[in-house]
């Protein structure tokens, strides 16, 4: 478990500049030290994880306590990535919060299945996004007051 | 008609078919001598059937080439080209392969050896003179025969071009079929996008409306925040009208396959996602003994959401919703009522509540996208139902629901 005084690092699979915006700011409001780190498809996100391409650099890009993912991603979409994760077991060491911004019960069950933590309606509140790292067991309930 | 004698032991075939177009058949008779072909022809017009005479084996082959006969009487005693060198030349062409040929002959035995000789195929033989009875009995087999040859033909290349037409009907729905799977699942694309990409703009819209209102909204006075707020609503108010339309989509395309449905959790269920607080928790009362239904599940949620919702926001202001829920028998179906305490409808809207976008209530003080009692119709529509209101202004409103009754035998 990572302590309080670090920052919990967090990666933002997400390609609308917009969404990414109101996401840290929800994160940022969360009242949780996190630090988000933005892979703009499915392509960057396996980078990130591999520590390749223009995420090489560990000590910049450290390995994600956890994922926030967007189903609906340019090249390789975010069933594609769950599904690699899931085949690529080294390269799964963190939770995943599902982004979508439909409810559809379908995508739902299929995220699910693909090992998704939790599945989260786009943009997140600051409260959802909290509630998200203490169920992962990122940080300790008991600094869970609004 | 009366047969005047009968001697005769050759059966004469009922020719009587009637309403067939293959009833007349062509008979060709072939004589140089005048005498005998028109006391021939004599005997075999009672058959009715179409007499052509020759008086030459080469004016017979004329004919021939003009039409097909259903036989042939031909005299083996003629000059020049005597019957059976006609019958010869006209077996070598391969369409009067089969054609019945009846030779008449005098009665010696050098006809009957060279008939022998020639291998003529379907042959019969008179000797003269002629038996009426007799030559009218045997004409009468072979016109028998052509016309129910005539008939399998036709009924051959009616069944062939029946199955013709089958073939290019079933082509028809095959292409349709394929069609309609395109457009299908092109619908399900354009839907997807439409939830996904149309409505992302939307909530972006809001999402920077609240961001202006947090950090920006000190700065503004009552009249800026205002227009704030009504952006805000503009977009949520589109946001809904898409997410409806998408639902009312769904439940016109879904397929329906009815299944006993039991009602009293689905309501729970339903009011569960429905009744989330708000300044004035609704009272929700279900019978508990509520009838089971033959439906479906997604169509009976849609349509059992948008009445529920309708059911608590159209309230005056300052009223808390009160809402019951019970069910009858009716006939074979069951009658689910939906009763509320709210504003009511008057008498002239009932009919035109369930059509697309039409709306009755304020639009400042009750917001909505006027799809939701279309998509009630539609899904009750689909599951094999009614529905319907009774309602008067001021005196709440209690709409019906018809759904299907579970068979006992499926209980």
């Amino acid at each position: 478990m990572i302590t309080s005084k670090q920052p919990i690092i967090i990666l933002l699979v997400e390609d609308s500049p917009d969404d990414v915006f109101f996401f840290r700011r929800a994160a940022g409001k969360s009242g949780i030290s996190c630090e988000t780190h933005v892979a703009v498809d499915g392509v960057e996100a396996m980078d990130y994880l591999l520590h390749k391409g223009r995420f090489a650099d560990v000590a910049a890009y450290p390995p994600p306590g956890i994922i926030f993912l967007d189903l609906k991603l340019p090249h390789v979409n975010g069933f594609e990535v769950l599904e690699w994760m899931r085949r690529e077991a080294e390269c799964a060491p963190a939770p995943v919060v599902v982004l979508t911004s439909s409810s559809q019960p379908e995508d739902q069950q299929r995220a699910e299945a693909l090992g998704a933590a939790l599945f989260l309606t786009k943009p997140p509140a600051p409260d959802q996004i909290r509630h998200a790292l203490q169920t992962s067991g990122l940080v300790e309930n008991s600094s869970t007051s609004l | 008609m009366h047969e005047p004698t009968k001697t005769t032991t050759l059966p004469i075939p009922d020719r009587k078919a009637p309403g067939l177009p293959t009833d007349i058949v062509n008979i060709l008779l072939v004589d140089d001598q005048p005498g005998k072909l028109m006391a021939h022809e004599a005997i075999l017009s009672e058959l009715g059937q179409h007499i052509i005479k020759a008086r030459t084996g080469v004016e017979a082959l004329e004919h021939l080439l003009r039409r097909d006969f259903a036989v042939i009487l031909l005299d083996v005693n003629m000059p020049s080209m005597d019957g059976f060198e006609t019958a010869a030349l006209i077996r070598q062409r391969p369409r009067f392969e089969k054609t019945p040929i009846i030779f008449v002959t005098g009665y010696n035995t050098t006809d009957l050896d060279r008939l022998k000789g020639y291998e003529l195929g379907a042959v019969d033989y008179m000797f003269l003179p002629v038996v009426p009875q007799v030559l009218k009995a045997k004409v009468s087999v072979f016109v028998e025969l052509a016309r129910q040859t005539q008939i399998i033909k036709s009924q051959a290349s009616d069944l062939a071009a029946h199955n013709r037409r089958q073939a290019d009907q079933l082509d028809v729905i095959q292409k349709l079929n394929a069609e309609l799977k395109l457009a299908n699942s092109e619908l399900e694309a354009f839907s997807y996008t439409v939830s996904h990409d149309l409505r992302a703009p939307l909530r972006s819209i809001s999402g920077y409306v609240g961001v202006l209102l947090e950090d920006y909204g000190s700065r503004l006075d009552d009249a800026g925040r205002n227009h704030l707020f009504a952006l805000d609503r503009a977009a949520k108010r589109m946001d809904a009208l898409t997410r409806d339309l998408l639902a009312y989509g769904r439940v016109a395309r879904e397929s329906v396959t009815l299944e006993p449905v039991r009602l009293q959790p689905l309501i729970e269920a339903v009011i569960a996602l429905q009744n989330t607080g708000g300044k004035h928790p609704a009272k929700m009362i279900v019978a508990p003994d509520l009838l089971d239904v033959m439906g479906q599940s997604f169509l009976l949620e849609q349509c059992l959401g948008n009445l529920i919702h309708n059911a608590i926001k159209f309230v005056p202001p300052g009223v808390t919703p009160e809402v019951h829920l019970r069910t009858e028998p009716y006939g074979a179906r069951v009658r689910l009522w939906i009763e509320d305490n709210g504003i009511g409808i008057d008498a002239s809207y009932h009919r035109k509540i369930f059509n697309m976008f039409e709306r009755v209530g304020d639009l400042h003080r009750y917001e909505g996208t006027g799809v939701g009692l279309a998509i009630v119709h539609r899904a009750v529509q689909r599951m094999g139902g009614g529905c319907g209101v009774e309602s008067a202004p001021g005196q709440g409103s209690r709409f019906w629901v018809d759904l299907l009754a579970v068979p006992p035998n499926r209980e």
